[in-house]
């Protein structure tokens, strides 16, 4: 196992996840207000819709597709006003979590704090905008193009007398091409993000283009770290599931239980999107310490010898090389905390004498 | 010596004669009978055929003419009335540019060498589609006089055509359905309701094809060697001809059709359910998933059937199982024959396979043993079929869950027929009793099937299931073998139902089938208000003193139980009092709003309008109760259940 291996990056980056409970709390918040006025909607729905009708006791202990069927036959304009909410809603969720990111991918490598969070958010508001808009036309055409070439091998696979076994065959591999290209969109706009905050870079699309470099130069990486985060998630998933099983909902009690779990599962799911950021952070600190995409080097020219002396000096001055470059690194908006375990290897270099 | 031999080989070849016999006695009039010799060449997909048709005339009419179902001709070309009407798509499969079928008759003759073809010609009797080759009308020359029969020797060239809707080819399988030339029904006037006396031949439409007269089929199949055959009837013969064919002799009786199958990768199963071999051919794809759920499925409904109708009473049941690219061909019934359904790797709790065995099975009864017909009382048909179906299924798999229970979701089966009829995009696009070809697009399968499933379990909860079952048991030991009508079904039912109920429900039940078959509005029953107050005590001049001194509370309560629909049946209204009594009082259901009023010393705290669900047929049950007690509860838990989903919808979303 080597200092930098995928397992430690995934370790130090879930510690620094774990001490930023604070921001994933704020996400969670954003996230809830977000849908709050559909539910609510919703909930003004079925309380139209049942009145004082104890159909609803039948609801409440149990499944029952007639009531259910009649319900959703009976309240079409509610229903699909529901179903049209979708939609736009998940437009705008892409939207603000987007933009959330590049807060997030601050407070990873800095202090971790809400205000830190929120004054790079805003900070950054712009920029990530333009990033999420980039990703969207990129990853669009990209996607438009491809899923032509998985429909034509689709239509192979399946052409002339296929069987189930053909169709799970080609199921399988469209599914695998076009989670590719998904994945590597999505990473790319992830460390694309990463890269624009840390270099605190104007061009944008210069930066998304160095994520996606970044991302197809280390496919096993990505591979190990984000698809390890992904089988956490999916692990999460059937966690809920076999909760809300146990516990059920047919009291009030049950109905405030799995509201708590529920929560707890939404918490889990932000804390991974958090733990996507802070492994990417991580991992974009380990291998690439040295590069600072956009810095901007003002060159020192040295003056000439006769005006850089003033008097005469005890001793001979010891010419050398012209002095090197100043490197300017970019503001950081808050004290980068060395990370655990990699405490003054970072900035290793000789030491003055 | 001599003579014992020779009365030795009498009674052998007696014995040989009686071994070639399913049923001692007839069960049909067998007036529609059939000697077929086909050839299938598999390459080209066609058939070599002839045919000799022995009919006789059970009718007490002078006949003129013969009328033919041709209905491979349906896949002629984009002319024809079926392609017309389905718009050449069927069953999620469309017809393909190579995959036309037709059917050529070569020459008509009589028995005695005269030709009928020259003054044959093709008509339309439904829609008068010109280009439509499904119905060939022959002359005779002679008229056919009553109790007469006429021997016609047919032969006939035909394609078959790539599978698209219940016949023809798919790579190496074939389905051979609708394949040689039918003749149609005679029906005198005043069956079924006819007023004059005529062949029902109808044309091969989209949604119907099945209507025909009982008989006897001797066919020979002769198919390549190495094809794995199944047909209807049983097999009689094999015989292994020198040019790498095989012909399988058929014989069947009392059936009113013919369908055979054939492919080189068929594995065939064969169980046994009391007096009937159930022979399954089944892709060897499908043998893990669906192979015990076919004979299961297939035994629940004899059993079924057998303890609720009467005996199946032929020997035997094909089941065949059609592969993934020929699911056209499945789903469809002919007399001891069955096409399934089945998917590999479909889970147990989606019952696709036991739902198609059940459903197709069940028209071995309605149709194949009870001669309905298709074409102008498709209801008869599908919806009784399907009623049949929903009781099996929520019999055999539970109620909550026969359909579908799988990850938690449950639906029944009789649950998911009134749900296709109220899901349907205008549940009020006709009357059920409509002919097949005449509903509207989209709405033949939820009116036919769905609603006619939906109002029969109204009339079995409104009558009794014991009266009910008595009433399908008359109806079909009545009606076996022959042609009845919707007149027909409705004698027998008043008939059982006087029996057991007097006039409880009128002198007839002309009103419960006139707007359920007649009429396209709906029921919807609904509890409107429910109040409670005080009784205010007498006061005034004159009361009596014991009155004016008596200290009992009365509580009066004022339920109103509204009509929201135009269909009107007879409902019960049911009050729970606060003290947990009940009261139940019975409303005919005619009037917009009734106004119960209830007074006793406590409240009334629930009021419902059918609340067991009688009038199944009824569009709304979350109409039908009201209670003073608001359970928010379960507001809350939907909520909840909203609230996290979307949560996860628009963070699943989020992934840029």
């Amino acid at each position: 196992m080597t200092p930098t291996s995928s397992v430690r990056i995934l370790g130090r980056s879930l510690r620094m996840l774990f001490q930023r409970w604070p921001v994933l709390l704020t996400v969670q918040g954003i996230s809830f207000l977000l849908v709050l006025p559909v539910v609510l909607a919703f909930r003004a729905t079925l309380a139209n819709a049942f009145g004082t009708s104890p159909v609803l006791e039948r609801m409440f202990l149990e499944f029952d597709h007639t009531t259910y069927a009649d319900f959703m036959l009976g309240q079409q304009e509610a229903i699909s006003f529901f179903r049209r909410t979708i939609g736009p809603l998940m437009l705008v969720s892409i939207i603000v979590h987007g933009m959330l990111g590049a807060g997030l991918a601050v407070s990873m490598a800095g202090e971790g704090t809400i205000s830190e969070f929120l004054k790079a958010t805003g900070r950054f508001l712009g920029r990530s905008f333009r990033l999420l808009l980039y990703a969207v036309l990129l990853g669009g055409s990209v996607m438009a193009l491809w899923m032509v070439a998985v429909g034509i091998l689709w239509s192979a696979m399946t052409s002339g007398n296929a069987v189930e076994s053909d169709y799970l065959l080609a199921l399988i591999v469209s599914g695998l091409l076009v989670l590719v290209p998904v994945a590597i969109i999505s990473l790319s706009a992830e460390y694309g993000r990463i890269l624009l905050v840390r270099g605190d870079r104007s061009k944008v699309f210069r930066a998304l283009v160095d994520g996606f470099t970044f991302v197809v130069k280390h496919p096993l990486r990505m591979l190990v770290q984000h698809g390890f985060i992904v089988l956490n998630m999916l692990l999460l998933v059937v966690c809920y599931w076999i909760v809300e099983d146990v516990v059920g909902m047919t009291s009030v009690a049950g109905v405030l239980v799995m509201l708590f779990v529920q929560q707890s599962s939404v918490f889990g799911r932000i804390a991974m999107r958090g733990w996507h950021t802070s492994s990417g952070v991580a991992l974009v600190d380990v291998l690439t310490p040295e590069v600072t995409p956009e810095s901007v080097i003002i060159p020192v020219i040295p003056a000439s010898m006769s005006a850089q002396s003033t008097a005469s000096l005890p001793f001979e001055p010891v010419m050398s090389a012209p002095a090197p470059a100043r490197i300017r690194r970019a503001p950081r908006s808050g004290a980068r905390r060395p990370a655990p375990g990699r405490r003054g290897t970072a900035r290793k270099g000789p030491k003055k004498r | 010596m001599r003579s014992h031999l020779i009365v030795g080989a009498l009674v052998l070849c007696a014995a040989m004669l009686d071994a070639q016999v399913i049923f001692p006695r007839p069960l049909s009039p067998r007036n529609a009978n059939y000697i077929i010799d086909v050839v299938l060449d598999a390459n080209e997909k066609t058939l070599d055929g002839r045919e000799t048709l022995i009919w006789r005339n059970i009718s007490s009419d002078r006949i003129n003419e013969l009328q033919f179902h041709l209905y491979l001709n349906g896949f002629r070309n984009t002319q024809s009335t079926f392609m017309k009407e389905s718009g050449g798509t069927n069953r999620g499969l469309s017809a393909e540019e190579n995959g036309w079928g037709w059917t050529d008759i070569t020459s008509i003759r009589l028995g005695d060498g005269t030709d009928l073809l020259a003054s044959a010609d093709f008509i339309q009797p439904d829609d008068g589609n010109v280009h439509d080759r499904t119905v060939l009308r022959v002359p005779l020359s002679a008229p056919l006089r009553p109790g007469e029969t006429i021997r016609v020797e047919i032969t006939f060239k035909a394609r078959l055509p790539k599978v698209l809707a219940r016949t023809g080819y798919a790579g190496n399988y074939f389905v051979v359905g609708q394949w040689f030339p039918k003749i149609g029904v005679w029906e005198s006037a005043g069956m079924r309701g006819r007023a004059i006396a005529g062949w029902n031949c109808h044309q091969f439409h989209s949604n119907s094809e099945f209507y025909a007269d009982y008989g006897v089929y001797d066919v020979t199949m002769t198919v390549p060697k190495g094809m794995v055959l199944g047909a209807t009837g049983l097999l009689r013969s094999l015989t292994e001809n020198r040019n790498s064919t095989i012909s399988h002799v058929y014989h069947a009786e009392d059936v009113h059709d013919f369908v055979w199958t054939c492919s080189p990768d068929y594995q065939v199963y064969e169980e046994t359910w009391e007096h009937v071999k159930i022979k399954l051919m089944i892709q060897p794809e499908h043998v893990g998933t669906a192979k015990d759920r076919y004979f299961q499925s297939a035994k629940a409904a004899l059993r079924y059937f057998d303890d609720w109708l009467g005996k199946y009473p032929y020997p035997n049941l094909t089941i065949v199982d059609p592969p993934i690219y020929a699911t056209g061909a499945g789903g469809m019934e002919y007399p001891t024959f069955i096409t399934g359904g089945s998917v590999k790797y479909f889970p147990a709790g989606l019952r696709l396979t036991e739902l198609v065995t059940i459903h197709e099975f069940g028209h071995e009864y309605w149709y194949g043993l009870v001669g309905n017909n298709e074409f102008e009382e498709p209801w008869m048909d599908e919806g009784f079929n399907q009623y049949s179906e929903t009781r099996i299924m929520d019999e055999t798999y539970g109620p909550e869950g026969s359909s579908i229970d799988f990850l938690g979701y449950r639906e029944g089966d009789a649950a998911s027929a009134r749900s296709g009829y109220l899901g349907m995009k205008n549940p009020k696009a006709s009357p059920i009793d409509t002919f097949s070809w005449s509903f509207p697009a989209g709405s033949y399968g939820g009116l036919t099937y769905n609603k006619t499933a939906t109002w029969m379990v109204t009339l079995e909860r409104l009558i009794s299931r014991p009266v009910m079952d008595e009433a399908m048991r008359t109806y079909f030991e009545r009606w076996k073998f022959k042609h009845p009508g919707r007149a027909d079904f409705e004698a027998v039912v008043n008939e059982v139902v006087q029996k057991h109920h007097g006039s409880t429900f009128g002198p007839s039940l002309a009103w419960f089938f006139t707007q359920m078959l007649d009429g396209a509005e709906q029921c919807d029953y609904a509890i409107g208000s429910l109040e409670s107050r005080p009784v205010a005590r007498p006061r005034g001049h004159g009361i009596d003193e014991a009155v004016r001194k008596d200290e009992t509370k009365l509580i009066e309560s004022k339920v109103v139980a509204v009509r929201k629909g135009e269909v009107m049946m007879p409902v019960t209204v049911e009050v729970q009092y606060e003290d947990s009594t009940m009261e139940t009082v019975t409303w005919d259901g005619r009037e917009r709003a009734r106004t119960f009023t209830f007074i006793r010393n406590s409240p009334v705290r629930m009021a419902s309008v059918d609340p067991r669900r009688t009038i199944w047929i009824d569009v709304d049950f979350s109409n039908n109760v009201w209670t003073t007690d608001v359970p928010g509860g379960s507001i809350w838990k939907y909520t909840a259940k909203a609230l996290y989903w979307l949560q996860n919808v628009v963070l699943y979303s989020a992934i840029l």
